[in-house]
Formats: structure tokens, C-alpha cells, sequence
């Protein structure tokens, strides 16, 4: 008499489960990419010579660290309405993903701008390139390169993170799981699924990742 | 490439197997009310946000109607109220926590229908409940009807149960789902909601105590009975448990539990 497997349900949810999975893909890649892009010139500001400007970057990263993801979460959605500012779900969390994320992201690309040689950007300002011509054509493609592996892992922590998005009331993957496994008791099926499809979501992204690492290496 | 094709047919594999579930035994004994006394303490099931049956005092303790009967039970068994252990479940965790047995029994505000029958055992009713509807008073609603309107967030537990009694009745309102009743209850006091449905009894205590709620008489869902839920194993169990429910609601304690009731949610709801 084992666990009965009920494999017929999980057949009959899946339209609910695909509901719940594109919101997670649409959450996590509208984090992804909004941290990806602003965190670059915030990078600059955070490797800045000018020790104000690097030490008020320097102090953000700090706190978006050290204080936890969900707490900013209920943040933007429970605490920003008492000063006035009232957000839907999916942007309040969007609010509180991309601002923790982005510290991340930003010590990723100082790690990967530090990482080009000295010599190369002395070298280009020998030659006459200003300053922006220096990063656009010789920092930044290097820099993104030996950030990618770290992104990756920035990137996989971003969609797990999506899934703290159901105690604000953002319908995606988890908090459809959690309906299903209340309704039925199916908890074990309903649970292993889910975590099949966020294996599915995050190893696709993945393997974009090494392919874009793999294109990037051979042009420079 | 090679390398990650073979290992994710590994671990696609490894699900497989696990999916067929026949590896983990059946925890078929049943179990006996000597052995909850012989390890001396009962541990029971409950809710932590659940407003009136199950909430959390500002000291931490679990209180509310569901904390009181997980007492008095354990005065029952054991002879003293302490030596229970409550232990928080979830709302997806209410059955599998029994059907593992990490807890004897759940009492966690549960309503009783046939489908979660089929999963884990209740006992008979230790309270009926209905459902209502919490609304702020600025949200400009007098009625069921208004509530009923384009623009209109309706906060809900996340349990199909409340889903579909707030598509039928409310089908044209913006539906924001919780994971918990007390979420709900802050989204509506916070303003993020301009309604939630609550269980009638505490919701009129929310609404006395609480100067910019109020609540519509009128029920939204059909009549709930509320049941402990126990592994479908555990005969004497229940046996045991339905002699108490009896004599707790008319019997020989049902005075301690009418006072009970009305401190934690005001009046009992007659079907």
C-alpha cells in the first residue's frame, strides 16, 4: 500500500501550472534584465576614483545585502502605501527584486572591470581614446565576459527569488502550487512537479547563459 | 553538450523514479491513544494567522479557538494543558502533516468536505462557520452588490474553497490572493484591498474593535462545518476524538467552550 501517484491531476492542472509559470518567466525576466542594465552604470559609480560617489555606491550594496529579500518585499507593498506611493503587486515586487538584485550585480561587474588589466586602459589613453571610447570598446567587453559565470548564478538566485513574489498576491508558479496542494492533499506530486518546472525554467536559462559565454569568447 | 545531456537524463531520471512513489512505505499503524500518553505530550497541528482561531499574541504564543482546544484535549488526555506541542502548519500542509504523522491531529480552522475526506479522516465538527464579507468603510460599498464591481480587490486565502465563493458572488472584482487570512486581513487594513472574506464570528469582532471596518451580514459561502482532521489509519483516534467534540459542545464541558467561543469569536453560527 504505497503513496498513490496521481498523475491524472497533475495532467488536469497543467493550463493552471502554465499560468503560474509564465508569471514566474515574466517576473524573473523583467528582474534579470532591469538589474542587468542599470547596474552597469551604477558599477562605474561603485569603482568611481572619486571616494564619495564610491562610498555612497559602497554603502547601497551594504544594505541591500545585509537586510533580507522579503522584508523589502512587504516593504514596497504594505509599508509604501503609508507614505502615499501605492503600487500594484507585480511592480512593488519588481520594486524590491531589482533593487536587492542590483547590488549583486553591481559587485559582479566591479569584480569583472577591476579584472582588466591596468595596462590595457593605460595603454588606450596613450594612444588619445577618451574616457568613454576606453570603457565602451576595451572595459566593458571583457568585463562582461568574466562576469558571466557569476551572473549565471546571480540570474539562477533571481528566479528562485521570484517565487517569494506569492505573499504579496502575484499569481505565479509557487502560490499555484500551494492552492493545489491545499485543495487535494496531492501535496507530494504537487510539489515535486513544481520544482520540475522551475528545474525546466532556470536550466534553460542557463544554457542561453554558456551559449552567449561560448559566442563572446570567440570574438575577442 | 555531451556532458549536459547526460546528465540531465540523470536527473530527469532520478525524478522518474522518485515519481513512482511505491519506495516509500505505507505508515499503516494505527495509532493508539496509550502511545500519545506514553511519550507524554500531544502534538497537534495548528495555524498561526488565522484571526480569532488561530493567531499569534503579541508574546508569541499561539492563541485563539483552535489553541484552546488543543488545551483542553490535552488536559484530557495527559491531565495538564502544557504538555502539548503546537506545532505551525501550512494550509497546503494541513493533510500531509497528517498522513506523515508528524503531528497526532490538526486543528487548524478546517473546513470539512467529502474531497479532503478521501485523503485523511475528520472528526465530527467542533464548530460550524460560515463565511462573510470584511469591508473598509471607505470602500463605498453598502451591499454584496457593490462589492460586485469593476475595480473593486478582493483579498482571498489562497484555498479554492474562497476562490470560488468569490468568483461566484463577486465575478467582476480584482482578485488578490494571500497565502494566509492574517495577509488578507493586513492587505485589507492596509488599504491594498477593499474587502476579504472572513469567518463570520471573528470578523464581527475585527469590525468592533476596528472603527474602519465593517462587516455584511449576509453569508457568502454555503454552511461550513469545522473538523480535526486525523490519519485515515487512526479508529480509536477518532473514536476518541468524537466523544470529546460531543461532550466539549454539549456535554459536560460545554460551558468552558460557549465562553471559549464567544471570548475568541463572539457567537457560534446556528445552522
Amino acid at each position: 500500500m504505497g503513496y498513490y501517484f496521481d498523475i491524472d491531476y497533475i495532467i488536469r492542472s497543467l493550463p493552471l501550472l502554465g499560468k503560474g509559470a509564465l508569471m514566474t518567466i515574466e517576473v524573473s525576466a523583467a528582474t534579470i534584465l532591469l538589474s542587468s542594465i542599470f547596474a552597469l552604470p551604477l558599477a562605474f559609480l561603485r569603482v568611481s576614483k572619486n571616494k564619495y560617489i564610491s562610498g555612497a555606491m559602497y554603502y547601497y550594496v551594504q544594505v541591500m545585502r545585509n537586510t533580507p529579500t522579503l522584508i523589502k518585499i512587504y516593504i514596497a507593498y504594505f509599508g509604501l502605501p503609508s507614505l502615499g506611493v501605492m503600487l500594484n503587486p507585480v511592480a512593488a515586487g519588481l520594486l524590491a527584486l531589482v533593487t536587492d538584485h542590483i547590488a549583486y550585480v553591481v559587485e559582479i561587474y566591479r569584480a569583472g572591470i577591476l579584472s582588466v588589466g591596468r595596462g590595457q586602459v593605460q595603454a588606450a589613453k596613450a594612444i588619445g581614446l577618451r574616457n568613454w571610447q576606453v570603457n565602451y570598446h576595451i572595459v566593458i567587453p571583457q568585463a562582461f565576459i568574466q562576469s558571466l559565470p557569476a551572473l549565471g548564478n546571480q540570474f539562477v538566485i533571481a528566479i528562485k527569488d521570484s517565487s517569494l513574489l506569492v505573499t504579496i498576491s502575484v499569481m505565479e508558479l509557487t502560490m499555484v502550487g500551494n492552492r493545489m496542494a491545499e485543495a487535494t492533499g496531492n501535496s507530494y506530486e504537487v510539489f515535486l512537479v513544481t520544482a520540475l518546472i522551475y528545474l525546466v525554467i532556470i536550466t534553460t536559462m542557463s544554457l542561453f547563459l554558456k551559449t552567449v559565454e561560448k559566442k563572446k569568447r570567440f570574438t575577442y | 553538450m555531451r556532458r549536459f545531456k547526460i546528465v540531465s537524463f540523470l536527473t530527469v531520471s532520478a525524478f522518474i523514479m522518485l515519481l513512482s512513489g511505491s519506495f516509500f512505505p505505507a505508515l499503516a499503524e494505527q495509532l493508539e491513544i496509550e502511545d500519545i500518553m506514553k511519550r507524554g505530550v500531544l502534538k497537534v497541528g495548528i495555524g498561526t494567522s488565522v484571526p480569532g482561531f488561530c493567531q499569534r499574541n503579541p508574546q508569541g504564543e499561539i492563541e485563539g479557538v483552535d489553541a484552546d482546544i488543543a488545551r483542553m484535549l490535552a488536559k484530557a488526555i495527559l491531565g495538564d494543558e502544557k504538555k502539548l506541542e503546537l506545532i505551525p502548519v501550512t494550509g497546503a500542509g494541513r493533510i500531509p502533516a497528517v498522513v506523515t504523522r508528524q503531528v497526532d491531529v490538526v486543528i487548524c480552522n478546517m473546513t470539512i468536505t467529502p474531497e479532503r475526506a478521501l485523503k485523511a479522516a475528520f472528526t465530527s465538527p467542533y464548530i460550524d462557520s460560515g463565511q462573510l464579507m470584511l469591508v473598509r468603510k471607505d470602500a463605498n460599498a453598502k451591499s454584496l452588490e457593490d462589492l460586485n464591481k469593476e475595480g473593486m480587490k478582493i483579498a482571498i486565502f489562497n484555498a479554492q474553497f474562497y476562490i470560488d465563493i468569490v468568483s461566484k458572488h463577486f465575478p467582476k472584482a480584482e482578485q488578490l490572493v494571500f497565502e494566509s487570512p492574517g495577509d488578507c486581513l493586513l492587505a485589507v487594513r492596509s488599504g491594498r484591498a477593499h474587502a476579504m472574506v472572513h469567518e463570520f464570528g471573528a470578523a464581527k469582532i475585527i469590525a468592533r474593535d476596528d472603527s474602519s471596518l465593517m462587516a455584511f451580514d449576509t453569508l457568502v459561502s454555503p454552511p461550513q462545518h469545522v473538523g480535526m482532521l486525523v490519519n485515515k489509519e487512526d479508529v480509536q483516534w477518532v473514536y476518541f476524538l468524537n466523544t470529546f467534540i460531543q461532550e466539549l459542545r454539549y456535554g459536560i464541558l460545554s460551558g468552558k467552550y460557549k465562553a471559549m467561543v464567544t471570548k475568541w469569536i463572539g457567537a457560534e453560527l446556528q445552522f
